[in-house]
C-alpha cells in the first residue's frame, strides 16, 4: 500500500519518508524492537500482558488469545512489511514506464485509476514469489519474538533444544522450514500460471 | 637508478590520481551518503580504538551502583552488575563487528569458490554442485545457523561457530550470481582469445574471470556484514554464541531483557542503537554503490 504511494510520488518528501522508515526497519534487529516495546506498553503503560499464555482451557474456549497475541504478533509483522514495502515500491516504478501504462495514461484515465487497475495488478505478480519465500523466513523470526514474550511455540521449542543440545529435534524443526521454503516456491510458480495470462499462454 | 626513480614517480601519480579521482566522486555523493559514510567511518575508528578510549574490565563490578540510569559518570548508565554500560558497548561494538566482517569474509569466499567451481568446470561438475547449492539455499539461515552452532561450539568455541553458522549460510545467492557472470564471460571474444592464446585454466580464473567478478563480490561482502551484526547479535542474545560474560552486542542485549523488569531500559535500548546505526550506514552505502555499478542486481542476491 505504501510502496504504492511511495512510487505515485517518487522524489516527493513522502516517498523519502516511507523509504526511510522502511530502511530503519530492515536494519533495526526484531528482538531489540520486540525489546523496547515490551519495556514501553507492558512495563510502562501496563496495558499489555509482558509475555506467556493464559490458561490453556480459556484459549480453547475463545478460540484466541487476543491479549497475548497482540505484541509478538505486531513486532513479526513489522519486520516483514518493510521488505514488501521496498519491493512493491521498486516493481511499481517499472511498471510505471511501460507502453500500456503510457496508454492508458494517454487515453485521459484518471491517475487514480491507472495506478489501481493498470499497475498495480502487474506489480503483485512477483509479490507472490516473495511471499512463498518469506513464509519461512518467519519462522526463523519466530524464535526470537517467542524467546522475548515467551510464547510457547515452535520457535521456543527450537530454542529449548538448542540449549540442550537436543540435536534430533533442532534439526527436525530445520527439515520442516525448508519443505516450507520449497512448497511456498512451488505454491508460488503454480499461482504464476493462475494469476499472470502471459504465463498461462507460453505453457499450454 | 633512473629507471627506478621513474617507476616510482609513476606509481607516486598514479596514486595521486586515485585520490583525486575518489575525491571528485565524494564531491557528487548525495548528502544521505555522505552522512552514511562519516558516520560509519567515526564509528570504525571508535571500534578500533575501544582499548584507548575506555578499558574493558569485566570483572569491575561496582554493586554501589547497580541499575544506574544514564549520568556524566556513566555515559550510558550502568549493567546489572554495575559495570560501566558505555564501556562494554564500545568493546561490544568491535567484537561483534570484527565476528561479523570476518564471518561475511568466510560466506564471500565459499560463495566465489563455489560458483567459479560450477561456472568454469561446467557439465555435471556443475550440475552436482548447484543442486548441492539448492539444498543450501532451502535453508532457513536462522534455523539452519543455530542447528551449525550447536553441533561446532563444543569444537570451534563461540566466536568461531558463530563465523561457521553465518558463513555456511549466506553463499548460495553469491554463488548462483557467480555463476551466471561466468557463464555469459566465457561467452566473450576476450575469454576465446585468451584459449586460443594457450591460458591454462588456472591463469584465465585469475586474469580474466576474477576482475570481472570483484565487483559483485565485493558488492555482496558489503551487504553480508550487517546481516551477520544481526545473526551474531541474535545467536548471543539467545545464549547460543559467544559466552555470556564477553561484551558481544548480543549479550549486552540479553543483559538488557532480564534488567527491564527492574526498569533498566537503557541496557537493552543503547546495544540496539549500535546495532541499528551500523546496519543503516552500511546498507546506504552499499545501496548507492550497487545502483552505480549495476541496477539490476538487487532482485538476485537475496539474503
Amino acid at each position: 500500500m505504501f510502496g504504492v504511494l511511495a512510487a505515485a510520488f517518487r522524489g516527493t518528501l513522502f516517498d523519502w519518508l516511507v523509504r526511510t522508515l522502511c530502511y530503519f526497519n530492515t536494519a533495526a534487529p526484531s528482538f531489540w524492537i520486540g525489546l523496547l516495546a515490551l519495556y514501553v506498553f507492558s512495563i510502562e503503560l501496563g496495558w499489555l500482558p509482558a509475555g506467556g499464555t493464559s490458561d490453556p482451557r480459556a484459549v480453547e474456549a475463545s478460540g484466541v488469545d487476543l491479549e497475548h497475541l497482540i505484541l509478538p504478533m505486531v513486532i513479526l509483522a513489522l519486520t516483514q512489511y518493510a521488505w514488501f514495502t521496498l519491493f512493491v515500491r521498486n516493481t511499481m516504478l517499472e511498471i510505471l514506464r511501460e507502453d500500456h501504462v503510457q496508454f492508458a495514461r494517454a487515453q485521459g484515465i484518471g491517475e487514480l485509476a491507472v495506478l489501481l487497475r493498470y499497475a498495480l495488478p502487474n506489480a503483485l505478480i512477483p509479490f507472490v514469489t516473495l511471499i512463498g519465500t518469506h513464509l519461512a523466513e518467519l519462522i526463523g523470526g519466530t524464535i526470537l519474538i517467542e524467546s522475548i514474550f515467551g510464547w510457547p511455540g515452535l520457535g521456543l521449542l527450537a530454542l529449548d533444544a538448542a540449549r540442550s543440545e537436543d540435536i534430533p529435534m533442532i534439526v527436525g524443526i530445520t527439515l520442516c522450514a525448508s519443505v516450507l521454503v520449497v512448497l511456498g516456491n512451488l505454491l508460488a510458480d503454480v499461482s504464476y500460471r493462475i494469476i499472470d495470462p502471459r504465463v498461462r499462454e507460453a505453457t499450454t | 637508478m633512473s629507471a627506478s626513480s621513474g617507476a616510482l614517480r609513476s606509481s607516486l601519480n598514479i596514486g595521486a590520481r586515485r585520490s583525486q579521482r575518489l575525491a571528485q566522486a565524494m564531491q557528487r555523493w548525495p548528502v544521505s551518503v555522505r552522512v552514511a559514510a562519516g558516520v560509519l567511518g567515526v564509528l570504525v575508528v571508535v571500534a578500533l580504538l575501544a582499548n584507548v578510549i575506555v578499558p574493558l574490565d569485566d570483572t569491575a563490578v561496582d554493586l554501589d551502583r547497580v541499575l544506574d540510569g544514564p549520568s556524566a559518570a556513566h555515559l550510558m548508565g550502568t549493567d546489572e552488575v554495575g559495570r560501566d554500560l558505555f564501556a562494554r558497548v564500545l568493546h561490544g561494538f568491535r567484537i561483534s563487528l570484527t565476528i561479523a566482517v570476518l564471518a561475511a569474509l568466510a560466506a564471500v569466499i565459499v560463495g566465489t569458490v563455489v560458483g567459479v567451481l560450477a561456472g568454469t568446470m561446467g557439465g555435471k561438475v556443475d550440475a552436482l554442485v548447484m543442486r548441492v547449492t539448492d539444498v543450501f539455499a532451502s535453508q532457513n539461515h536462522f534455523l539452519f545457523g543455530i542447528l551449525l552452532l550447536v553441533l561446532f561450539r563444543p569444537a570451534l568455541g563461540g566466536a568461531g561457530a558463530v563465523m561457521l553458522a553465518v558463513g555456511l549460510t549466506h553463499w548460495p545467492s553469491l554463488a548462483r550470481i557467480v555463476r551466471r557472470e561466468l557463464m555469459s564471460l566465457r561467452e566473450r571474444p576476450f575469454v576465446s582469445a585468451a584459449i586460443g592464446g594457450g591460458a591454462s585454466r588456472w591463469r584465465l580464473a585469475r586474469r580474466h574471470y576474477l576482475p570481472h567478478l570483484m565487483p559483485a563480490v565485493g558488492l555482496a561482502f558489503v551487504l553480508t556484514v550487517p546481516h551477520a551484526v544481526f545473526h551474531e547479535s541474535a545467536y548471543s542474545f539467545l545464549g547460543l554464541g559467544l559466552p555470556a560474560h564477553e561484551a558481544s552486542l548480543g549479550n549486552i542485549l540479553a543483559d538488557g531483557q532480564r534488567s527491564l523488569l527492574a526498569g533498566g531500559w537503557w541496557i537493552a535500548l543503547f546495544p540496539g542503537l549500535a546495532i541499528l546505526t551500523a546496519a543503516m550506514t552500511i546498507s546506504t552505502l552499499a545501496e548507492y554503490w550497487r545502483e552505480h555499478l549495476h541496477p539490476r542486481w538487487r532482485s538476485e542476491l537475496e539474503l
